[in-house]
């Protein structure tokens, strides 16, 4: 008899539940008649021995339940072993398939191997920039702790961590920038000052050695990223003792942490070592409640959320203004911000929205691309369809359903779908491989974790089967569609439906093409253009020199007196032109920003006002430095310092904005944590770039450097002799501080690193965009090449009767020229709108900049023509009497 | 002191409490009455899958068949429900131990028939020594004791 599991050799329809439910009764109806029957025979009557049935039988209606519920059960697992294997049996037969045409499936594999790896890289960035958690012990209980401003001084954070009872632990950290002493120039590390339960809070034990921990008592230990142990170490294992030199002071290295631990940094930035917080007597600036320092961040007590927490703190904040009244009002507006995902830029809008809307644009141009290529391979499809008429046929005719056919043929298309799906992701694996190793020439330290995980083969996976559908769909169904006997007549040139089909592809391919080229040429022009951007100031020939004072080693007495010293012996040599300090480095993504309030003169009763500004601080000497003319008024003087009035000079947007113009004599107001402070313009200068080289230029004041001193600064200096200025410069440091490090560059370099963003974004479209021409000449070549082999016969008729080569391919060229050239038009038109949404990235270019349109419907045209001259030059040497005689 | 006895002829005897009857795991009561669903202890419902599949093991039967052979095959002992034995025979067709089709029993009418599975037969052989086994096991103790 057949076994259990073997394939039943006729198609048994499956059981629906009220077949299934009608069996079961029909089962217990026949036992309860032959019960019956029996029972009549031993003698009783017919309603007694029903009676008796039925009592024996027991419970009818819970029987009848379990046994349908144990067939319903049977049934579905029957249809799933089915369907796995007529899955299993289409899946063989695709791989068979594939090895009988290589070619044809080698050109579509290719197409979806570069389109979904551009997918799929993509998705890597996005992935590692959003979505991968903290490199943490469950990072979703992390959350971040704002109040108002993004740092809290020493004072308001040991209260907060007391008082509160929604986080099993609070720590304090902030930045630090270290020079390490080697046996050379000292080497600048950026690294972070922490309280003691840093390591335990986070979970993340040492790889090396250990971590210091509350229990420890040490405040002169030092604990090394990974990165920086290989890098500087060359992975020693003997490091862990060591003392090291940092900022002058010694510290021994107890520990190395794995590789990737980057503690709650933002994806993409690291730190590179970990010190802890001095103590009280070491640091003064600890007892002081105004000196706002640390970032706070803790982890959340089981079971309580991060909107529960808010209300919490929020109380806790209202406590402690209760008892300090120096403690800011918006302590009272808390925020609990988790870590994960885009949490964690929090603050750094600036820099991350154009991040994420880059990557937004690049997931849609991919999905274009990838657009392309299923059309691409649809056409293909549909080509071999057409040679396979026969197999289909007979399979129709041997019984398969219609359904069937149709799962057959997407089973094909989904192999290779996943074969151009794994082929891709090899293919993302090696484009995100070289992100690193260029970050690295990045000054400060950043690596992103691009590494595969399963979020980004899910996406691989899902965009594999997607394709499947979009490519394979069209042309299963309408291979199953046809009938029978007119693939027994010989068509010649196929039905209106395919046509129709076929016109479309071309129009749509060429359509993508277009706009995505016209994309890629903005790129490029923003690109060219910024090159041409006038800055506003004069970088070529200026030296910067950054220094980043530890407030623990140089207060204010010291450390003004440190860069004033330094000025001072700089601008005394004869090859410097001039030389001041300033705070911020235009266009080198540092700034300060805050609000200021214009002061003094009636209103109306309407409130004055307020404008949110740059700011930067100098010392009397830095426009013309950098070559910046005072439009009215004067520069800062040497005694415009701590005690004298408080002055300040803003720029021609402001001076406009605030006072039309006139703005010499007027006042400012800018309202501070600490109290407002008044400022008295003194001069105006010309507007310069500030953040960006694309910005639209913002209102900026700059204020006395001796007024409102800062532990950091950067010397920018004119001079003629670069190389000799930078060793005087060593030199002085050597005397006046040898322990602080000092970071030498020259200013076109910021630049450079400012138009790095418009590269990058220029390289990345315009590789999408040759890529999307590629694919579309070649789907615009199989397309015409098929309709041409279609139309061999009335080619060849074409021929006997006299056409020449030339007029055949006019006439074919001609025919797809008026589809290329709707395609063109709708794309451009598309293109252009699309463009209106990218202004922010095409900075000084017009969306329909007439060159790059121009450029694009060349290359259009050029690609476009020569994809159907070619198919168009191979069919006019088509041999008349041949096709004839086939016919 | 319960005797063992056993009676030669297959006459159907309902209630008897003179015999030697199997203690239904746990329990010490005698089932006064055809066990229900509801009163089918695991152990009891392994026993009645027990007797389904040596039922089969003759050849194919319909449910009724089954009913009437486990019946008399334990002189009425055994006396299970009807509902509880279909729902047994479901449970191992959806096991995989047994398997149906219809077919026409001898009066002419449509029935379904259930015949052993490769693995059914199997099955049958390790819990019919697993039984012999437990059944020994359990009588020397009794007769120790």
């Amino acid at each position: 008899m057949k076994r259990h599991g073997v394939k039943r050799l006729f198609k048994f329809p499956f059981r629906t539940p009220e077949i299934v439910r009608d069996e079961v009764h029909e089962e217990f109806d026949f036992h309860l008649d032959m019960r019956t029957d029996e029972l009549i025979r031993s003698g009783l009557t017919k309603t007694d021995a029903r009676a008796q049935a039925l009592k024996e039988f027991g419970n009818l209606e819970s029987g009848t339940t379990a046994c349908v519920t144990h067939d319903d059960r049977l049934e579905r697992r029957r249809w799933i072993a089915q369907t796995a294997g007529e899955f299993r049996q289409d899946t063989v037969l695709g791989i068979r398939l594939i090895a009988r045409n290589p070619w044809y499936a080698a050109a579509a594999i290719l197409t979806l191997a570069i389109a979904i790896g551009g997918n799929t890289a993509i998705f890597s960035v996005a992935n590692a920039l959003l979505f991968k958690p903290l490199p943490v012990t469950a990072s979703h209980e992390l959350a971040l702790v704002r109040a108002g401003e993004s740092q809290m001084s020493w004072l308001n954070y040991q209260d907060l961590a007391e008082r509160n009872r929604v986080f099993a632990a609070m720590v304090a950290h902030r930045r630090v920038v270290a020079g390490l002493a080697t046996g050379a120039a000292p080497v600048r590390l950026w690294g972070e000052q922490t309280t003691a339960n840093y390591f335990s809070v986070l979970g993340i034990p040492a790889a090396l050695g250990g971590t210091y921990m509350p229990s420890d008592n040490r405040h002169d230990v030092v604990v090394l990223a990974h990165h920086v142990w290989q890098a500087r170490f060359g992975a020693d294992p003997s490091v862990v003792g060591r003392v090291l030199m940092l900022n002058g002071r010694s510290y021994e290295v107890v520990g190395v942490m794995p590789r990737g631990f980057r503690g709650v940094a933002p994806a993409g930035l690291l730190h590179d070592f970990w010190i802890p917080i001095d103590d009280a007597a070491r640091n003064p600036l600890l007892g002081d409640r105004g000196a706002t320092r640390f970032e706070i961040f803790g982890r959340l007590m089981a079971g309580v959320s991060h909107a529960q927490a808010v209300p919490a703190l929020r109380a806790a904040g209202q406590q402690m203004r209760a008892d300090h009244p120096d403690v800011p009002e918006t302590f009272v507006q808390m925020e609990v911000i988790p870590l994960d995902g885009i949490g964690a830029f929090r603050g750094m809008a600036d820099l991350i929205l154009p991040i994420l809307g880059f990557l937004t644009l690049m997931t849609v141009v991919a999905a274009l691309v990838l657009l392309i290529g299923c059309a691409n391979i649809g056409g293909l499809l549909i080509g071999r369809a057409a040679a396979r008429r026969k197999e289909i046929a007979v399979r129709l005719a041997l019984g398969a359903g219609r359904g069937r056919l149709v799962r057959q043929l997407l089973t094909e298309s989904f192999v290779l779908a996943m074969l151009g799906g794994g082929a891709g992701v090899l293919l993302a694996i090696w484009l995100t491989s070289s992100v690193n190793p260029f970050l690295s020439r990045l000054p400060v330290p950043m690596e992103f974790d691009l590494g595969i995980d399963r979020r980004v083969l899910g996406y691989a996976l899902a965009v594999s089967t997607l394709a499947t559908f979009v490519f394979g769909l069209a042309p299963a169904r309408r291979a199953a569609r046809f009938d029978l006997i007119s693939s027994l007549k010989d068509e010649a040139s196929g039905s209106a439906v395919r046509q129709r089909l076929r016109r479309g592809l071309v129009v749509g391919q060429v359509g993508v093409c277009t706009v995505l080229l016209i994309w890629s040429g903005l790129f490029l022009r923003s690109l060219s253009h910024i090159g041409s951007i006038d800055p506003g100031f004069s970088p070529d020939g200026v030296v910067l020199a950054r220094i980043e004072l530890d407030e623990t080693t140089h207060g204010r007495a010291s450390g003004e007196a440190l860069f004033l010293d330094l000025e001072q012996q700089v601008k005394a040599s004869p090859a410097v032109q001039s030389a001041a300090i300033a705070t911020v480095v235009p266009l080198s993504l540092e700034n300060e920003e805050f609000d200021v309030i214009r002061e003094g003169e009636a209103n109306g009763g309407a409130s004055p006002p307020r404008q949110r500004v740059f700011s930067n601080r100098l010392t009397p000497g830095w426009f013309e430095t950098l070559r910046i003319p005072l439009l009215a008024g004067r520069d800062f003087r040497p005694d415009d310092r701590e005690g004298s009035p408080e002055v300040t000079i803003v720029n021609d947007t402001l001076a406009r904005r605030f006072w039309s113009g006139d703005a010499v004599g007027k006042r400012l107001r800018v309202p501070g944590s600490r109290g407002d402070e008044i400022l008295q313009v003194v001069g105006v200068v010309r507007d310069s770039k500030y953040w960006t080289l694309g910005e639209k230029t913002a209102p900026t004041i700059y204020r006395p450097f001796r007024q409102a001193y800062a532990s950091w600064m950067t010397l920018h200096i004119r001079t003629r002799d670069p190389r000799g200025t930078a060793d005087l410069i060593a030199h002085e440091m050597q005397r006046l501080a040898p322990d602080v490090f000092i970071d030498i560059s020259p200013m076109a370099e910021t630049i450079s690193v400012a138009v790095l963003p418009a590269r990058i974004g220029a390289v990345v479209t315009a590789a999408f965009g040759v890529v999307a021409m590629l694919l579309s000449a070649l789907g615009i070549y199989g397309l015409v090449a098929f309709s041409v082999a279609q139309r061999t016969r009335e080619i060849g008729l074409r021929k006997a009767i006299g056409a020449g080569t030339s007029d055949l391919v006019r006439l074919i060229v001609g025919e797809n020229i008026i589809l290329a050239l709707t395609g063109f038009a709708a794309g451009m038109v598309l293109g252009v709108l699309g463009a209106n949404l990218l202004r922010t990235f095409i900075a000084g270019v017009s969306p329909a900049d007439p060159i790059t349109l121009g450029a694009t419907a060349m290359l259009v045209s050029g690609a476009t023509l020569a994809a159907t001259a070619l198919p168009a030059m191979r069919a006019a040497v088509v041999n008349p009497l041949v096709v004839l005689r086939d016919s | 002191m319960p005797r063992h006895t056993r009676t030669a002829n297959r006459k159907p005897r309902l209630h008897s409490h003179s015999e030697w009857n199997i203690q239904a795991g746990y329990s010490v009561e005698v089932p006064r009455s055809p066990m229900s669903l509801d009163t089918l202890t695991p152990l009891l419902k392994g026993t009645v899958d027990l007797l389904i599949l040596q039922s089969l093991r003759q050849g194919p039967q319909h449910g009724y068949e089954v009913s009437r052979w486990v019946r008399e095959g334990t002189d009425e002992v055994l006396a299970v429900e009807d509902a509880a034995l279909y729902q047994a025979l479901h449970r191992l067709e959806d096991r995989g131990w047994i398997e149906s089709e219809w077919g026409l029993s001898e009066n002419n009418r449509r029935a379904k028939y259930y015949q052993l599975t490769a693995v059914g037969r199997r099955e049958l052989r390790n819990e019919v020594s697993q039984w012999k086994r437990y059944a020994e096991a359990v009588f020397k103790a009794i007769q120790t004791a």
